[in-house]
């Protein structure tokens, strides 16, 4: 009987670290942002611009959600070792939109140059100064 | 005569980004871990928004907590949805006061930052001994500082109390540039 309920515990708990590992995988955002088409793509300066009023809904309502942002690129950044592109209308940088790219991205980053219009897609995550995007990848780019 | 006006255009023009009142940094990078027996967890968020008044030294930083970037989903969830809530205080904010700051020196300078942070719905006062770099047109803040959870209003589950250390450390570091408008 003792036996039973020893294999029966040892049982129990190889299944809770099996359960445990499965669940806490790894982070998969970023093959997320890849597969996934975006809820709706927007021009980076319309989209700044509405939230550069005092409360905009999307902060809110989109979080979290991917969306396609289209503009101008007006900064390259690789601040903390981050890839990060800045696209805004091109008329200074009060309005923008901040993207922080994928690492695989690297190759097409390096082909921009400033005032390239690009198509990017990644996570909103909300609004401080800039409208920030993160995993984006760029889905189309016009020179 | 024309060399000298034309020597002293150049430094005029050389140090007037400086001279600006006001510096901001976008991309500023918080991150913070826990470091427990049952495991270790680290999490950073690259787009901090932080903007000082060099005028005056006053500074203030926010961020949004759901930009915090784990190594593992479910640790990202537990903190988004369960310990910090992002849905409901979406933001974290900081305001405060360099004390004694030296805006005319180009040496570093290791000053403390005293002032209000805001994460979880709670306020606490706090005082951040920070490492100020000043390098051509900017600058940059740096620090290292810790906060106790139960501080801020963070409800753990008894299952997972393990799992996550009492005192979180929280490291960070902006690099500013002039303001533009």
């Amino acid at each position: 009987m003792k036996r039973k309920i020893l294999i029966s515990s040892l049982v129990l708990v190889v299944l809770t670290i099996i359960l445990y590992t499965f669940i806490n995988l790894k982070d998969d955002t970023k093959e997320d942002v890849m597969k996934a088409e975006p809820k709706f793509y927007v021009n980076a300066a319309h989209l700044a611009q509405s939230f550069n009023q005092e409360k905009n809904p999307m902060d809110s309502i989109f979080v979290e959600d991917i969306i396609g942002v289209e503009g101008v690129v007006t900064e390259i950044s690789t601040l903390n070792n981050k890839q990060t592109i800045f696209l805004a209308d091109g008329n200074g940088r009060e309005a923008s939109v901040l993207c922080d790219m994928q690492d695989n991205q690297i190759n097409r980053i390096n082909t921009l140059k400033l005032g390239d219009t690009i198509r990017v897609k990644g996570v909103f995550k909300g609004f401080l100064k800039d409208i920030i995007l993160l995993n984006c990848i760029i889905t189309n780019q016009n020179e | 005569m024309s060399r000298f006006i034309f020597v002293l255009l150049f430094f005029t023009l050389h140090t007037q980004s400086l001279e600006d009142d006001r510096i901001i940094a976008r991309q500023g990078q918080v991150s913070f871990f826990s470091y427990t027996s049952v495991e270790n967890i680290k999490a950073e968020n690259n787009q901090v928004l932080s903007i000082v008044d060099l005028d005056n030294g006053t500074i203030a930083v926010s961020m949004l907590m759901n930009s915090f970037v784990f190594e593992k989903a479910l640790m990202k969830e537990h903190f988004n949805e369960s310990y910090i809530e992002s849905d409901v205080y979406p933001k974290a904010t900081f305001e405060g006061k360099i004390v004694d700051f030296d805006r005319s020196t180009n040496a570093i300078q290791t000053k403390m930052i005293k002032g209000t942070f805001t994460m979880h719905g709670v306020s606490k006062e706090l005082e951040i001994k920070t490492k100020i770099e000043r390098s051509q047109n900017k600058y940059i803040f740096s620090g290292t500082f810790e906060a106790l959870v139960k501080h801020y209003n963070i409800k753990i589950p008894p299952l997972l109390a393990g799992n996550i250390a009492d005192t979180i450390s929280v490291n960070f570091r902006f690099e500013y540039e002039p303001y533009e408008k």
